[in-house]
């Protein structure tokens, strides 16, 4: 099957599966969709309402300008013969010296900043860079890819799924490597989700996709099989409902809740973090507040 | 020794590094995950994985109801020890100005650019706080104090093929209920370098005892994270002062104690009280003042109570 044929299939997958759910199109929507763009932390999120609800808007942050450049330094020496300077904060240097060959809103970007602001971005590109190559390169190192996200436009949604890969190795089989900072319970949904962007836009179906964490060094490899891509499908699927209508992407309150922005208009993340504040330690302690503890009353913190 | 020195005593870092401590390690806290997977996961309330970072544990071991009340309790930014952390932050922003671009040139505005490029407004704001405290001595000294940190960092311009980083996030999770992880202030060599790993901690402040365990924490971290022993680990004082730690056993009696820790937690879920236990410590502690075991009068510096190394 030619790259053509394979990126019609999951394509038409896709349509079929959303007309199945009953999603409707843009048009009998009556208007824009809620959000436009969903990204591979969407898919990743635990929290729908979270992730969906939150402004629809691309803010660059350190971290991503950071992967952008790593990316770029990485693809521009992919020779280790011509890799001078040798070490990681020297390629990354020469790339901020120069930063024709960086994406435009990673270049606006570093335009925006002073000295000492480009230090904090090459010092994190640095960072991500060296544990790049410690992950990538245990078996030779793979194809870098360039930092901008894989793009697809959803037929009829006026939503676009965006994913973030960071390289494939060819066996010939595809496997894709997506480097983060840490693992996560929704990792084998984000890997779903990788593979699918790439079927979709590059017309290949991954044998696996790797997430290679920082914090750890860990590999964990996902096979694309027993049905992994088609549940991807199904995972979209939901995704592309919520964008076109964030109000009816569903709470799950847990961990992230003390990082959401929504958390105070939020009734069920409020409740999460009232009942696991400070746990597992009790919330009251004998012995303190010894002032209530005189009086004859519950000891509190 | 001063850090050039002491580095250039480590050779080119490709001593061989031990995996069996790193494992053994690791097998410890596997171990230690489970049983608290064991003891836990049918009560409410428990989000996992369960982070346990060194500063939980360090207050765990100087008194439990410390430990409680820094988890409930938002950090007071206009505290006693606020200045001395943010001077620390700043120590570690200047350190990796030094590494990245050099000297830094205006110790205030260049920590403000940093703390504004990594969307850490809230830092920049607290500085301009600090900085405009209203009896100007004070103000004045923090600036020296700025200052002086900022030409401190400048022992940092070591070699660079050890790769040098900073900030590096470095950790792991045990059977998704124990995460064990910490930020390293700066890591030379290790994987993907061609160097054994050296971690190093930078200190603001005076030394004490505390940041021996706490550099334990990160070797045990580096251990878990490279599948090897570090090949050295440093504390570094201002003064360009380097007190290394004796890397063999570090790991194992870390991840002793980060078990140790996990067991008292897990009890608390259960419904156990933590121990109150006055010390120093309390001078940090939001509660104090409604503490019975409080020692609020007991010298208010670690020395007074032997943890001054």
């Amino acid at each position: 099957m030619s790259r053509g044929e394979v990126a019609v299939g999951w394509r038409t997958a896709l349509a079929d599966a959303l007309a199945d759910a009953g999603i409707p199109t843009a048009e009998e929507l009556g208007g824009e969709p809620g959000r436009e763009r969903v990204s591979h932390h969407h898919a990743a999120a635990v929290c729908a309402a979270g992730a969906f609800v939150s402004a629809d808007e691309f803010v660059p942050t350190a971290t991503a300008v950071a992967r952008a450049i790593a990316l770029t330094s990485l693809r521009a020496t992919a020779d280790p013969a011509r890799r001078d300077p040798a070490t990681p904060a020297g390629r990354v240097r020469s790339v901020v010296a120069d930063t024709t060959t960086l994406p435009g809103w990673v270049a606006d970007w570093l335009d925006g900043l002073d000295r000492a602001g480009v230090a904090v971005v090459v010092s994190a590109a640095t960072r991500w860079m060296t544990d790049a190559l410690a992950l990538a390169s245990r078996k030779g190192e793979p194809q870098w890819l360039d930092p901008d996200p894989i793009r697809h436009r959803v037929a009829r949604r006026g939503v676009t799924l965006t994913a973030g890969v960071d390289a494939v190795r060819r066996t010939p089989a595809v496997h894709l490597l997506v480097v983060r900072l840490r693992p996560g319970v929704t990792d084998h949904r984000l890997a779903g989700r990788l593979a699918l962007l790439w079927a979709l836009e590059r017309g290949e179906e991954p044998a696996s996709v790797v997430l290679a964490h920082r914090e750890s060094l860990e590999v964990v490899r996902f096979p694309m099989t027993g049905g992994v891509v088609e549940q991807a499908v199904l995972d979209a699927v939901d995704d592309v409902s919520w964008a076109m209508r964030p109000s009816e992407a569903p709470v799950v309150a847990g961990a992230a809740c003390g990082f959401c922005s929504l958390l105070e208009v939020c009734p069920e993340g409020m409740e999460h973090r009232r009942s696991t504040s400070g746990a597992p330690f009790p919330t009251t302690i004998a012995g303190v507040d010894g002032r209530q503890d005189a009086a004859g009353g519950e000891p509190t913190m | 020794m001063r850090l050039r020195e002491w580095l250039d005593g480590l050779g080119h870092g490709d001593a061989v590094a031990d995996g069996d401590e790193a494992t053994a390690a690791f097998d410890r806290l596997d171990s230690a995950a489970a049983e608290l997977t064991e003891r836990v996961h049918d009560l409410p309330g428990v989000t996992w994985p369960f982070s346990v970072t060194n500063s939980v544990v360090a207050d765990l071991h100087r008194c439990e109801g410390l430990a409680a009340a820094r988890a409930q309790a938002a950090v007071d930014a206009e505290g006693d020890g606020a200045w001395p952390r943010m001077a620390g932050e700043a120590l570690d922003a200047y350190v990796a100005h030094v590494l990245a671009e050099g000297p830094v040139a205006d110790p205030v505005d260049d920590l403000a650019s940093m703390w504004e490029a990594s969307g850490e407004f809230g830092r920049t704001e607290q500085l301009a706080h600090f900085l405009a405290a209203s009896d100007p001595d004070v103000a004045r000294q923090r600036r020296r104090e700025l200052d002086r940190l900022a030409r401190e960092a400048l022992a940092f311009d070591v070699d660079p093929g050890w790769a040098p980083r900073v900030q590096v996030p470095i950790g792991r999770t045990f059977g998704g209920a124990l995460a064990v992880r910490g930020r390293a202030d700066v890591v030379l060599g290790g994987p993907g370098t061609g160097r054994g790993a050296v971690i190093l901690e930078v200190k603001s402040g005076a030394p004490h005892a505390e940041h021996h365990a706490q550099l334990r924490h990160y070797v045990l971290l580096a251990a878990l994270r490279n599948g090897e022993m570090p090949l050295a680990a440093a504390l570094w004082y201002p003064g360009d002062s380097v007190v290394d730690v004796h890397v063999p056993g570090a790991a194992e009696s870390s991840a002793e104690r980060v078990a140790s820790a996990t067991r008292r937690l897990a009890a608390f879920w259960e419904g156990e009280v933590p121990q109150l236990h006055g010390g120093a410590h309390c001078r940090w502690c939001p509660v104090a003042d409604t503490c019975a075991a409080a020692r609020p009068d007991s010298g208010g510096t670690w020395a007074s109570e032997g943890f001054r190394a």
